[in-house]
């Protein structure tokens, strides 16, 4: 392969090149690593973490935790990678204790300041750095102080947030699985119910007019119209609970719902007969008329309730929604904290960069910053 | 701590004839399953090791960081031989190897973080032992680097392709569907295409 600066890539360019560096990756892989050594390694550390739990604290110092296990086979492949290009096939090294430094609001001890493998792949010190910035001033250690405790914070909320949306994701799931049992009620039960209640009041006109006809001043009226607007809305209401329950009681619901919505069209026309405005026809067709919309509005009433969701779907989705806020809010908590955090690493930095070109090469700058992120956020 | 270690080559009673832990307490057929797993194991390491590392190495890993995260698949995998049912399930072992090594490079066993690889064009001061990016050809550097640049999902998805897997693979083991599959595939070769091109990558 080599580099020119012509256009772009067609698929079987990009097709070749891919090959080709698969070719040459696997080759360097090939060339690079002992797999007999590696895989005696795997088997050995492969049963020791296959020992049963109960043995783990027992003291036994042949039983060695699974990550011990797997900084052991790395440490063993480190060994063997290096021992096969010496002759007589033996070398010795340093096994790396797997230490990292510790997250808490502690200031950045030089020491925990481990060689961090840099960008080249040689470690990198910033032991000799960090003391020196540290040393400088009471201001510059309580800055990297307070950089670490957001490093910290920022971790926390970052962990909240997760287990938040882990929460928020559950909530989620759960509503999803009521609402599959009522595949066909979907719509929100508050705004249903609202619009059930809005057709019943609009049968209050109606209700008025039947309640006329039995007299007792406009106190009485008026307490006759609203008892019947709660028989309507009770009928309803039990018309939709009965719906998918009892389809007996339902239907006598129902005959007893239409029987009195027809005693309230009679109860009209009594009234209009009775003030002798209009003569008989006219009596019969506006208590027909009235009757009619009532039970068009009830039958809107009806179709309203049986699109709401049921009250379980609707407590899932309410719990589902508080999660999902709660999340939300802990997100942008969480990112508020890593601003904050990379705003006082930055200004870490920025002392980093005043000082690194005397104590390091310019071409290591990149990796003593790296490494010293690392220190002050190692969690990241 | 300083330790010796002598390399030789495994024998092959080394290789196939590794008691499991708890074996010998088990009936001799069992044993006998276990033997088979593992013998079987072996084969399949043998098959599969360096393309896992390469397959890591593709999703964004250093050669370190890869056979890192492919050994200790593969301790996931010798101790799952120990149960030879649970291993005769595994019936996409190549997809679900992958899988695992690209779960440990992600996020590795215990309270460690792995240091992620920063790449600059810089020759290294001092040698390095073992090989690394300077023993790669300049065009698989970055071919490298511009996977790097991609996003997790697209570059997860590009390395089970660069490794032979089909759409319906890589969609059950990412847990996606083929749509996003194909999506994330087209997504990928647009961005390696324009990044290659950019920095002058071609093939003689």
């Amino acid at each position: 392969m080599t580099a020119n600066h012509e256009g772009e890539l067609s698929d079987a360019d990009l097709d070749a090149v891919l090959s080709a560096a698969d070719d040459d990756l696997l080759a360097c892989i090939r060339s690079a690593g002992n797999p007999d050594a590696a895989l005696l390694a795997i088997m050995e550390a492969g049963d020791k973490a296959s020992v049963p739990a109960g043995a783990a604290g027992s003291g036994d110092p042949a039983v060695v935790p699974a990550a011990a296990i797997a900084a052991g086979i790395r440490s063993v492949a480190r060994a063997v990678e290096l021992a096969v290009s010496v002759p007589g096939g033996a070398v010795r090294i340093g096994v790396s204790t797997g230490e990292e430094p510790q997250v808490g609001p502690s200031a950045p001890s030089p020491e925990s300041a481990a060689p961090a493998r840099g960008i080249i792949g040689s470690p990198v010190d910033v032991t000799g750095l960090i003391r020196e910035i540290l040393a400088s001033s009471e201001k510059v250690e309580e800055q990297w102080l307070r950089a670490r405790q957001a490093a910290s914070a920022a971790a926390r909320s970052a962990e909240m947030a997760n287990l938040a949306e882990a929460a928020a994701r559950s909530a989620m799931t759960a509503h999803r699985a009521v609402q599959a049992e009522c595949p066909h009620r979907r719509a929100p039960l508050a705004r249903q119910v609202v619009l059930m209640l809005c057709t019943v009041a609009l049968d209050g006109v109606g209700c008025y007019f039947a309640a006329q006809a039995l007299g007792g001043g406009l106190f009485g009226t008026l307490a006759w119209t609203g008892l019947f607007l709660a028989v309507l809305a009770g009928g309803l209401v039990a018309l939709d609970y009965y719906r998918d329950r009892r389809r007996r009681t339902w239907r006598a619901l129902a005959v007893l719902l239409g029987a009195f919505v027809a005693g309230l069209g009679v109860l009209r026309f009594s009234y209009l007969a009775s003030t002798g405005a209009a003569g008989p026809a006219q009596a019969t067709a506006g208590a027909c008329l009235f009757t009619a919309v009532t039970a068009g509005f009830l039958c809107l009433g009806y179709r309203a309730l049986r699109a709401a969701e049921s009250p379980p779907t609707w407590r899932a989705r309410w719990r589902a929604r508080t999660a999902l806020r709660a999340a939300r809010a802990a997100r942008a908590a969480a990112l508020s904290e890593a601003a904050e955090r990379d705003h006082l690493i930055d200004a870490c930095l920025r002392q980093v960069r005043r000082l690194a070109p005397a104590t390091c090469l310019a071409s290591r700058q990149l990796a003593t910053e790296t490494a010293i992120r690392a220190c002050l956020d190692p969690d990241r | 701590m300083w330790i010796v270690v002598s390399v030789m080559r495994p024998s092959e009673h080394d290789r196939r004839g590794a008691e499991p832990a708890g074996a010998a307490a088990c009936g001799p057929a069992l044993e006998a399953g276990v033997a088979e797993a593992r013998a079987d194991f072996v084969d399949f390491y043998d098959g599969e090791y360096h393309l896992v590392v390469r397959f890591v190495m593709h999703c964004g890993a250093s050669m370190p960081a890869a056979e890192d995260a492919a050994q200790e698949a593969f301790i996931d995998a010798w101790v799952l031989t120990a149960q030879p049912d649970k291993w005769a399930q595994v019936t996409d072992r190549s997809g679900w190897i992958r899988k695992v090594a690209l779960l440990r490079y992600i996020r590795p066993p215990g309270p460690r973080r792995r240091v992620l690889a920063v790449l600059v064009p810089d020759i290294p001061e001092t040698a390095q032992p073992g090989a690394g990016h300077d023993d790669l050809a300049s065009g698989t550097s970055a071919v490298l680097d511009a996977l790097r640049s991609l996003e997790l999902l697209p570059r997860a998805v590009m390395a089970f392709h660069l490794d032979g897997f089909s759409g319906p693979e890589i969609a059950a083991q990412l847990g996606i569907t083929q749509q996003k599959t194909r999506d994330q595939l087209k997504k990928a070769r647009k961005t390696l295409a324009a990044k290659l091109a950019n920095i002058g990558v071609r093939v003689d």
